[in-house]
């Protein structure tokens, strides 16, 4: 047994090493020699040293053995460090002392020691009271580590159940554009297009990521009314009478009645932006559109987004009832109210943006005249 | 005679000594060479409790309260423990007198040590 200051074991890298914190020399060998069958052991002399040990962090240690009476710096000054460090709910602390004073002892306690052991220490209690709450931590650790993983399988359960959904709703918003005669990209484009406006201008200042995401996602089912409307109606090449337009404005009624008949959807964030916008889609800042004939901030953002975001896509990509128009005329029609007055202030926006649409659109063989 | 056994009729409680130190014989004897090393490397004399500022003395009797504990030299350790706890209450002649009191019994044990290291 050497009796230098500081003795380096040859595990002390390991997680099962104990550091003994203790200016006396005998007190330290006779600390080793309980622990050293059961642990690594690495020794500091001083407070100081300790603490220069604990954070060190190539270091990991099970417990602390911490004498109070040292020079440099005393156990309690450690013991403080180390709660600031918010190291104490990590590494348990034993302060093994002589100290018979009660003050000491409670303010050990206070700032979170694990134990306090009198001195001179009786070699089977010491053991067994260290061991002990080392073994509790392991436990906890083991624990959190287990949760840990727990949480995270189940995270991603719900993204796959959450991608799932999307996946069904884009399907079924789809299945409904081909009765369209339509291609299906339509409802990803207005969801783009939605997406595009919020995330990147003023009209969607205030809304955070997640309600940017919903809103994107709900806006897929705003002609999920379509599917009542009788192909004769649906497909019609030509102009609507009154009365069939009549029909075809039921849509947006519709579409949420069967909206509210999807009891999982109630409970998703969606739900509320989906009935809202595949009621409102068609209403017009002039109190022109329908079925409420709301106006102005009567309609909501998300619903004033989604309809000018419609009436872009149909007017730039053929439909069974038109040709695609030009981009010039598609923004002459929206920007002079031939659809339908917008918000000016969403006008401003759509358009500081709309570049990027155009040349996604340019692609797009169902609008080969923008 | 063998050192551990003199030692107990001296009242040193050496199976408890020895039990601190999983029963290291070799350990427990390196010790009690320590110990005698801390008291002839930096001695206490009777005159240090004259002294105005006892905090040096405070810390050195707190060593040696803790080395004859851990040794369990209880003749020593019972007198350093009162020693200590009457610096702390700051009456140092009271403390004084209790030191006093231990030095004899103090040099029969160092003297024992030493004459089984020579032998």
């Amino acid at each position: 047994m050497e009796l230098c200051a500081i003795s380096h074991d040859s595990h002390a890298a390991d997680s099962r090493t104990i550091l003994i914190i203790d200016d006396d020399a005998i007190n330290r060998m006779i600390l080793r020699k309980i622990f050293v069958g059961s642990y690594a052991v690495k020794e500091a002399e001083n407070g100081r040293q300790g603490l220069a040990e604990l954070l060190n962090p190539d270091n990991q240690f099970c417990a602390v053995l911490l004498d109070v009476m040292m020079p440099e710096m005393s156990g309690l000054e450690v013991l403080q460090h180390l709660k600031a460090l918010g190291f104490l709910d990590r590494i348990p602390v034993f302060l093994i002392t002589a100290e018979t004073q009660e003050k000491v002892v409670r303010e050990a306690y206070q700032l979170g020691v694990m134990d306090v052991i009198k001195k001179p220490v009786i070699s089977y209690i010491v053991l067994r009271r260290v061991a002990s709450i080392v073994e509790l931590f392991e436990a906890r650790k083991y624990m959190s580590k287990v949760i840990k993983n727990q949480q995270e399988e189940l995270l991603e359960q719900a993204n796959r159940i959450i991608d799932l959904n999307q996946g069904m709703i884009e399907a079924l918003a789809t299945a409904i554009e081909f009765r369209n005669e339509e291609s299906g990209g339509h409802v990803q484009r207005i969801s783009g297009i939605t997406r595009l406006v919020l995330e990147n201008t003023e009209f969607g200042e205030g809304l955070n990521e997640n309600e940017i995401n919903n809103i994107s996602l709900a806006s897929i089912m705003h002609d999920v009314g379509k599917i009542t409307i009788p192909d004769a109606i649906l497909t019609k090449p030509g102009r609507f009478t009154p009365e069939e337009y009549e029909v075809m404005k039921t849509h947006t009624t519709k579409g949420v009645v069967i909206l509210e008949s999807i009891p999982q959807l109630r409970e998703s964030g969606i739900y509320d932006y989906a009935c809202d916008i595949a009621l409102h889609h068609h209403e017009r800042w002039d109190g022109s559109g329908y079925p409420d004939k709301l106006r102005g901030e009567e309609i909501s953002l998300w619903a004033q987004v989604v309809s000018l975001a419609d009436v872009y896509d149909a007017l730039s990509c053929k439909r069974v009832y038109k040709a695609s128009y030009s981009r010039d005329k598609v923004l002459e029609m929206i920007w002079t109210g031939q659809c339908g007055m917008f918000n000016p202030r969403l006008l401003t926006s759509f358009f500081s943006i709309e570049d990027q649409l155009c040349r996604m659109y340019q692609s797009l063989p169902e609008a080969q005249n923008f | 005679m063998d050192l551990l056994k003199e030692l107990e009729g001296l009242g040193v409680n050496v199976q408890e000594g020895l039990d601190r130190v999983m029963g290291d014989e070799e350990l427990y004897k390196m010790m009690l060479d320590m110990f005698i090393s801390t008291i002839e490397t930096t001695p206490i004399s009777l005159d240090d409790f004259d002294n105005s500022n006892l905090d040096e003395l405070i810390s050195r009797i707190h060593s040696l309260k803790g080395t004859t504990g851990n040794l369990s030299i209880l003749p020593l350790f019972t007198r350093y423990t009162k020693t200590l706890t009457l610096l702390r209450e700051n009456k140092p002649a009271d403390a004084k007198k209790t030191y006093s009191k231990l030095l004899p019994d103090q040099e029969q044990i160092i003297d024992c040590i030493k004459r089984h290291k020579t032998a």
